[in-house]
């Protein structure tokens, strides 16, 4: 235990404690013991006006014991101020009868070693974010009550936040009870995260929202409920995350991580960004990543937040799982296509799915349109492996293509609607249907439900014409795929 | 001071050099002295037991806290000869620190109040460990 130098420290006719000199850290029971070695004095010495001719200026709660934190009250008019306080640690000081209260904080975890942690009192950085310890573990004294008041933070009397929100690494935070004075323990776990790839001044933050210079894209959270559909699950959610130019959503990620770090200079929800957890005071926090883990490639979007599917880069359409306000996982659909290779320009092309010997046109869905409309109506919503975008659908028998499908709505019929329209008209889905325009032909992207059958039919009877093909093949979770085999008929 | 000078008068001698007493002669004349209200009147031995070797001791008056005395304890037992005044002076009223925290054990301030009264008294001092 060091002992405090005397002429480090003055203490006034009035008991102010003050620092005058040097910089080194004591704990609360060399204090004590200052005082004490001070107060059996004759008379006062120097600038420290403790002695025998004064009161007690102050006892601990209990013996002396340099392994322990100590609780130590100033008494009798002996105060100290903030400035003062900045040169102890381990332990508690109270004053004023109780009124000012300085509890310590001891930092423990992994990984802390030379990170930057910061504290948070009533939401705002402590000591205007003016740090007086070295990165790494904090273990200082904090001011808790004043004027016989306990300071709240988040609504709760006496509480701090630490933090540690270093670029580069995972996040951390931990919220401390200090109210009963003593040490209390902030518990952090931080690590090198490698999914930071960018320099932190690679962004700027505004209020909710970020911007990114490489890649250039803007990062925008709009705040509100709203009820969204993916895979068929409908939830409510309490945000919208969108961005522009299609970003990758592991850069997407990281401009917002970015955007809770210690040094951002932005507001998110109304909260600024270094210290943001959560959409909602009622989700659990994540503290390595306020907005989710990313793991694996893939986003896990912290709860409440919709990631705008209209933003998504083609490649990260299954990129990302959502946890919607009331806590359910929600999984983006699988998205696949059918093709049909190895086909000539003028081939009719049709592929669907199979019955066991030929195509299975039992939908159970019947089709109502107005001669001349390039919209029609369904009497019930397809199957979920029916593409919503561009497609085909047979009606009556008759071919056409659409534009998209929206519940039972069917829009861009073409051709359309043939005269004297359709009443209940018996419907099914072809994947393909059409002449070819090229070597291949696609179906319209579709939601992928299960594995099914699908049957392909090849034929040009015009010359040159070809024997007819006709085979069978499996669609699974990437999708289907078959080369026509063209054997000449003349 | 009353200065019978005697039937011859003259000097009848320097008065004794104690403080105030109430009356002094000699063959030749009879001094008396008139106290001041706030002169003392008498002695009060107060032995202060139990005492750890080397603590400081400090016996002041309550009020202003104006010394009595200030000693270092040498023995476990230390007499202290503290002056007694009419009854009501607040100049009896007394308080006395024991503090111990400079080297070797230190113990948690002892403070205790008396009053002084002529003759003796003992007063126990429980100094308590802060170790």
């Amino acid at each position: 235990m060091a002992d405090i130098t005397a002429t480090d420290f003055a203490i006034s006719v009035g008991g102010a404690i003050t620092s005058v000199a040097g910089t080194s850290i004591h704990t609360t029971l060399e204090l004590h013991k200052f005082l004490q070695d001070l107060a059996d004095n004759a008379a006062p010495l120097t600038d420290d006006n403790v002695s025998i001719l004064g009161v007690n200026p102050s006892e601990l709660a209990g013996k002396r014991n340099a392994a322990r934190p100590m609780a130590l009250t100033l008494l009798n008019g002996v105060t100290m101020n903030d400035a003062t306080i900045q040169r102890f640690k381990f332990g508690s000081v109270e004053h004023t009868s109780g009124a000012e209260l300085y509890t310590g904080i001891n930092t423990i975890g992994s990984g802390l070693t030379g990170r930057s942690h910061y504290v948070v009192q009533n939401g705002a950085k402590y000591n205007s974010g003016t740090k007086w310890w070295a990165a790494g573990p904090v273990q200082a004294l904090f001011k808790v009550k004043a004027s016989g008041v306990l300071i709240s933070t988040d609504g709760v009397a006496g509480r701090l936040n630490v933090f540690s929100r270093d670029w580069g690494y995972t996040y951390s935070h931990f919220d401390v009870e200090c109210a009963a004075g003593s040490e209390q323990v902030a518990a952090l776990s931080v690590a090198a995260d490698s999914n930071i790839t960018r320099l932190t001044g690679n962004y700027t933050a505004g209020t909710n929202t970020v911007t990114s210079t490489a890649p250039a894209t803007v990062v925008t959270m709009t705040i509100g409920t709203v009820s969204r559909t993916l895979g068929g699950v409908t939830k409510n959610y309490k945000g919208i995350i969108s961005w522009t130019a299609a970003a990758r959503l592991s850069e997407v990620w990281q401009a917002l991580q970015w955007a809770c770090n210690e040094t951002a200079n932005g507001t998110i929800n109304g909260v600024a960004g270094w210290r943001y957890r959560k959409l909602d005071a009622a989700y659990i926090d994540i503290l390595a990543a306020p907005f989710g883990l990313l793991a694996g490639g893939k986003w896990f979007a912290a709860q409440g937040w919709w990631i705008d599917t209209a933003s998504l880069n083609s490649l990260d359409l299954q990129g990302y799982t959502l946890t919607a306000d009331d806590g359910t996982v929600v999984t983006p659909p699988n998205v696949i296509a059918v093709a049909v290779g190895a086909v000539a320009i003028g081939d009719y092309v049709l592929v669907g799915k199979d019955s066991g010997s030929a195509f299975n046109t039992t939908t159970g869905i019947t089709t109502t349109a107005t001669a001349a409309a390039s919209t029609a109506t369904l009497s019930g919503a397809p199957a979920s492996d029916v593409p919503t975008g561009a497609g085909f659908i047979r009606i009556a028998g008759n071919a056409h293509s659409y534009t998209s499908i929206t519940g039972t709505a069917v829009a861009g019929l073409s051709p359309v609607v043939p005269g004297g329209g359709y009443s209940a008209a018996a419907t099914w889905f072809p994947y393909v249907d059409k002449v070819a325009a090229s070597t291949s032909e696609s179906s319209g992207t579709f939601n992928y439900g299960s594995d099914f059958t699908a049957r392909v039919r090849v034929r040009k009877g015009g010359t040159p014409s070809i024997v007819p093909f006709e085979t069978t093949f499996a669609v699974t979770t990437a999708g289907g795929s078959v080369n026509a085999i063209r054997s000449a008929d003349e | 001071m009353h200065m019978n000078l005697g039937p011859f008068g003259g000097i009848i001698g320097n008065p004794p050099a104690t403080p105030r007493g109430r009356m002094y002669s000699n063959l030749y004349a009879s001094i008396y002295y008139a106290r001041y209200a706030t002169d003392s009147i008498g002695n009060m031995a107060l032995t202060l037991t139990n005492l750890v070797v080397g603590s400081a001791i400090r016996i002041e008056i309550q009020g202003a806290g104006a010394l009595v005395e200030f000693r270092t304890a040498t023995l476990t037992s230390e007499v202290f000869t503290v002056p007694v005044y009419s009854g009501g002076n607040p100049s009896n009223d007394l308080r006395i620190k024991v503090r111990k925290a400079t080297s070797g054990t230190a113990y948690i301030p002892y403070e205790t109040l008396t009053t002084a009264a002529t003759g003796s008294q003992s007063i126990y001092v429980s100094q308590i460990s802060d170790e």
